[in-house]
């Protein structure tokens, strides 16, 4: 007879136990650290691939039959407890990598019991691979970060619309910033920014109350950047930005529909005048006296046939009073940089065509400033690239497009749901990438966007959300699959992302670079010699 | 409808039961072995120390009108406070209870674990007897086993009585016992039952526990039973132990009976108690020794394993050339028919 000692190393921990292609189950010691959202590496060396997933769930769970084992009062001591009781770990796959280390969708699955491990910087080398140009931040594993794994956006998609969700003080104006920071270096594609609070420009306060630094700091991308503002000629001077001016033909009468909430009777007006230059239209409604409408006899009026007024002539008094109004406000309110004639607007898109990042800097301007200036903007972008389009042949059509997105904070004020007053931003959302031009669309409240506008988004970037009816628009609309790693998004931290891009091959938790740091390295960076790209050619 | 035959005898049946534990039990009790509240020995917790159980597994695998086929085993888990630093068990070992008289496999298990010859063979009239006797041979070996091996000062726990149900075994306790004396370990024997009576047919620990609820001694504690008021001991010169009854612990379900080695005086006893008390508050099963719960874990031939077993063992006949329907014939059971409809 003999005594054998069994066994006693855990071997039941940490190795791949269930259930399907698209869940992924282990088990880890019961007092094991893991966090949602972190990356595992599942070695399956029968296959000889190499899975990943992402830990999407943790419970406590145990071998015993008895479920309330342990509620009872006495259930205070126990012995070997690690043995049955451990942290069941669902995980959600992000694909695999076979022995030639290329990247595949999780189509199959890893064999039972294949081992579950840490990954290292190496094991992602795959996707450093397939990253883009934008670095914004650094992958993220639960808590920690991959130092050598940069997340960068490829430059590519970025037209095809992105989207930034958050919520109030979860980093929103620093990823922002470091993007642009980004963009400057790259120089892919033209950005534009409307800040109405002054903040890109030179920085503030962050909505913790610590002091940031601007795009201006990054001393060593100045050449991918163009600010045209409104401030006085001795900062103009000290950062190299150009004065902003929109002309009275730059504007168009629908502009107002942006601005305000129209009637029908106001939005007649606003259809009559629709092809209007914007100069005769303010100088119709300074003229003109709208107590003469509706004009009965325009002849003994003296109203010309074809004039604004015979355009016109069977409107209430009413409506063009308010039109009127509405009109003289946005030239008042607007003086600083809206005037008679003298536009900057093909200067900004001339940057923007030069792949600049375009920082309109109207600080103390007000919400409907804003919102004037980018419909303004963009409108002339749209019919820009347009007619840049009808020019090119079909096979050039592609190559020869200039690339510009559009930032639009508060999307929900433009794109909700419904609303025929902001066709001109839909149409950019529906059809602008035909175009060349994409949405970047910034909000805390996506539930409030338009769904149909939230399908065209591409890129999106998701940074904490704590209403369940934004989280779930959110899953619901993104291209690639958010649904599990709803608990992650949930817990988001400060600083925090979730980046799902058709250029990456899954959705990256990202650690977004503080924008000072990030800047501060670039910095250091040692610029391009202007005569590195001249030696070849005269060589 | 009601069947006044059938209630009846459920009626009688509880009368007879509640008959032999009445209500004032306790006090009969008292009456007959003379307890006080001051005879419960309160256990005070202590350092557990080197702890070690072992047990015995037993499954008749196969059955047939004219023999059994019976698979023992027995391990041992060794605690050094509340970590485990060992646990080993013996492989599954098969025998033939039947065709003859005599079990066949009985001495050359005997022989294998002792050296010798077991001094009484094992009768096969009782099968379910005769595969308890087989366990039991592997299980004193551990036992014996282990009383070589552990540390002086270490506690060495029995699942069951120390008292032996075959006469073979007999020398087997009395080296155990002896081994243990010579090496300061302590000897208990735990049983979660006890067929022990007193006053003529009252069963022991319901009156035991009864008392201790009459004087209000709140658990831990123990007792050392006088086995003068027992009613009889089958072979008392296969008794090794001395009988003691205890509750480990405050939410224990009851008492448990434990046999310590004859002639273990009173501080040895309230060292083994103290310690026993310091292993039974795992939450699981609080007021039973953890590694005696362990040591079962460890040795229990679950269906999973009887199933894996059977199926290895069908396929060797196979290549014996006992086809499937001999096999039913020897071993089939009708009753695994029925209990698909």
């Amino acid at each position: 007879m003999n005594l054998r000692d069994t066994d006693t190393a855990d071997t039941s921990k940490y190795r791949l136990i269930g259930r399907s292609v698209l869940s992924y189950r282990f088990i880890a010691p019961h007092d094991e650290t893991l966090y949602i959202g972190d990356i595992k590496k599942i070695v399956d060396r029968t296959k000889g691939a190499t899975f990943f997933a992402k830990v999407t769930d943790l419970v406590h769970d145990a071998n015993f039959a008895d479920p309330k084992w342990d509620t009872r009062v006495y259930a205070e001591q126990f012995y070997g407890l690690g043995e049955d009781v451990f942290i069941a770990v669902d995980a959600v796959p992000l694909g695999f990598v076979d022995t030639a280390g290329r990247f595949h969708k999780p189509r199959t699955i890893p064999s039972k019991f294949s081992t579950v491990e840490e990954p290292t910087a190496a094991d992602f080398r795959f996707l450093t691979e397939q990253m883009g140009e934008i670095e914004v931040g650094l992958m993220r594993s639960g808590q920690d970060v991959i130092r050598d794994v940069a997340v960068r956006i490829p430059a590519k998609v970025l037209p095809q619309h992105m989207g930034v969700f958050a919520t109030t003080g979860m980093g929103k104006s620093n990823f922002m910033k470091t993007f642009c920071a980004s963009c400057m270096k790259e120089q892919k594609f033209g950005l534009l920014i409307v800040d109405p609070h002054g903040e890109y420009v030179s920085g503030g306060k962050s909505s913790m109350g610590d002091p940031t630094k601007g795009l201006v700091h990054y001393t060593n991308g100045k050449d991918g950047l163009a600010i045209f503002t409104i401030r006085g000629e001795a900062d103009r001077k000290k950062y190299a930005m150009n004065r902003l001016f929109l002309e009275y033909d730059d504007f168009r009468i629908s502009d107002l529909s942006i601005l305000y909430d129209l009637t029908s009777a106001q939005f007649d007006i606003v259809e009559a005048f629709s092809r209007v230059n914007g100069s005769d239209v303010i100088r119709f409604f300074t003229e003109v006296d709208p107590e003469i409408f509706p004009v009965k006899d325009p002849l003994a009026a003296g109203i010309k046939e074809g004039s604004l007024a015979w355009m016109i002539r069977n409107s209430m008094a009413g409506p063009v009073r308010v039109i009127q109004r509405h009109i003289e406000n946005i030239t008042k309110a607007n003086n600083a940089f809206f005037r008679q004639s003298g536009s900057t607007v093909q200067e900004i898109i001339t940057s923007l065509h030069k792949n600049r990042v375009v920082l309109i800097d109207i600080p103390d301007m007000g919400e409907r400033s804003e919102l004037f200036v980018l419909s303004i903007i963009t409108r002339m972008i749209m019919e820009k690239h347009r007619s840049e389009a009808r020019g090119f042949g079909i096979d050039e059509k592609q190559e020869a497009s200039h690339q510009v997105l559009i930032t639009i904070e508060e999307a929900q004020r433009v794109l909700a749901a419904g609303g025929a007053s902001t066709q001109m931003f839909r149409e950019c959302a529906m059809e602008g990438r035909k175009f060349g031009v994409g949405l970047c669309v910034i909000t805390q409240q996506p539930k409030n966007v338009d769904p149909k506008v939230l399908a065209q988004i591409n890129t999106f970037v998701v940074m904490g959300l704590g209403d369940r009816g934004d989280r779930e628009i959110i899953m619901g609309s993104a291209k690639q699959d958010l649904s599990k790693m709803e608990i992650e998004i949930q817990t988001l931290d400060r600083g925090e992302a979730i980046i799902s891009t058709i250029g990456i091959p899954f959705p990256v938790s990202t650690r977004i670079h503080r924008y000072e740091d990030y800047i501060a390295g670039l910095s250091s960076e040692k610029k391009k010699d202007i005569r590195e790209g001249l030696s070849g050619g005269f060589s | 409808m009601k069947d006044d035959a059938y209630l009846g005898a459920v009626r009688e049946t509880a009368g007879r039961i509640r008959a032999s534990v009445p209500a004032d039990i306790a006090g009969k009790y008292a009456k007959a072995s003379g307890i006080t509240k001051d005879d419960f020995i309160p256990c005070t917790p202590t350092e557990c120390g080197e702890i070690c159980a072992v047990d015995g597994s037993n499954i008749t695998l196969l059955e047939s009108g004219s023999m059994a086929l019976a698979v023992v085993r027995a391990a041992q888990t060794t605690f050094l406070n509340m970590e485990r630093t060992r646990r080993s068990i013996t492989p599954m070992t098969f025998a033939l209870i039947g065709p003859e008289e005599e079990n066949a496999d009985f001495p050359v298990l005997y022989a294998d674990c002792f050296g010798c010859p077991p001094g009484k063979p094992l009768k096969n009239e009782d099968i379910s007897r005769a595969a308890g006797i087989l366990r039991d041979t592997v299980e004193y070996w551990v036992t014996e086993t282990m009383a070589r091996e552990l540390g002086t000062g270490a506690l060495l726990l029995r699942d069951g009585p120390l008292r032996v149900s075959h006469e073979s075994h007999d020398p087997v306790l009395t080296r155990i016992a002896a081994s243990c004396r010579e090496r300061e370990i302590g000897l208990a024997g735990i049983s979660k039952r006890s067929a022990a009576t007193w006053g003529g047919g009252y069963p022991l620990l319901p009156a035991v526990w009864a008392c201790a609820k009459t004087h209000a001694v709140r658990a831990p504690w123990w007792l050392k039973i006088d086995s003068a008021i027992l009613d009889h001991a089958a072979f008392p010169q296969w008794q090794h132990g001395a009988m003691y009854v205890a509750c480990l612990h405050p939410r224990a379900k009851g008492p448990l009976k434990i046999e310590l080695a004859k002639g273990t005086g009173v501080e040895m006893a309230k060292a083994v108690m103290d310690r026993l008390c310091s292993c039974s508050a795992d939450g699981r099963i609080p007021g039973y020794p953890y590694p005696l719960l362990d040591a079962h874990r460890t040795v229990a031939l679950t269906g999973e394993i009887v199933e894996q077993v059977k199926g290895d063992l069908l396929g060797r006949l196979a290549e014996a050339g006992i086809d499937r329907q001999t096999y039913e014939i020897l071993f089939g059971d009708y009753h695994d028919e029925f209990a698909r409809y």
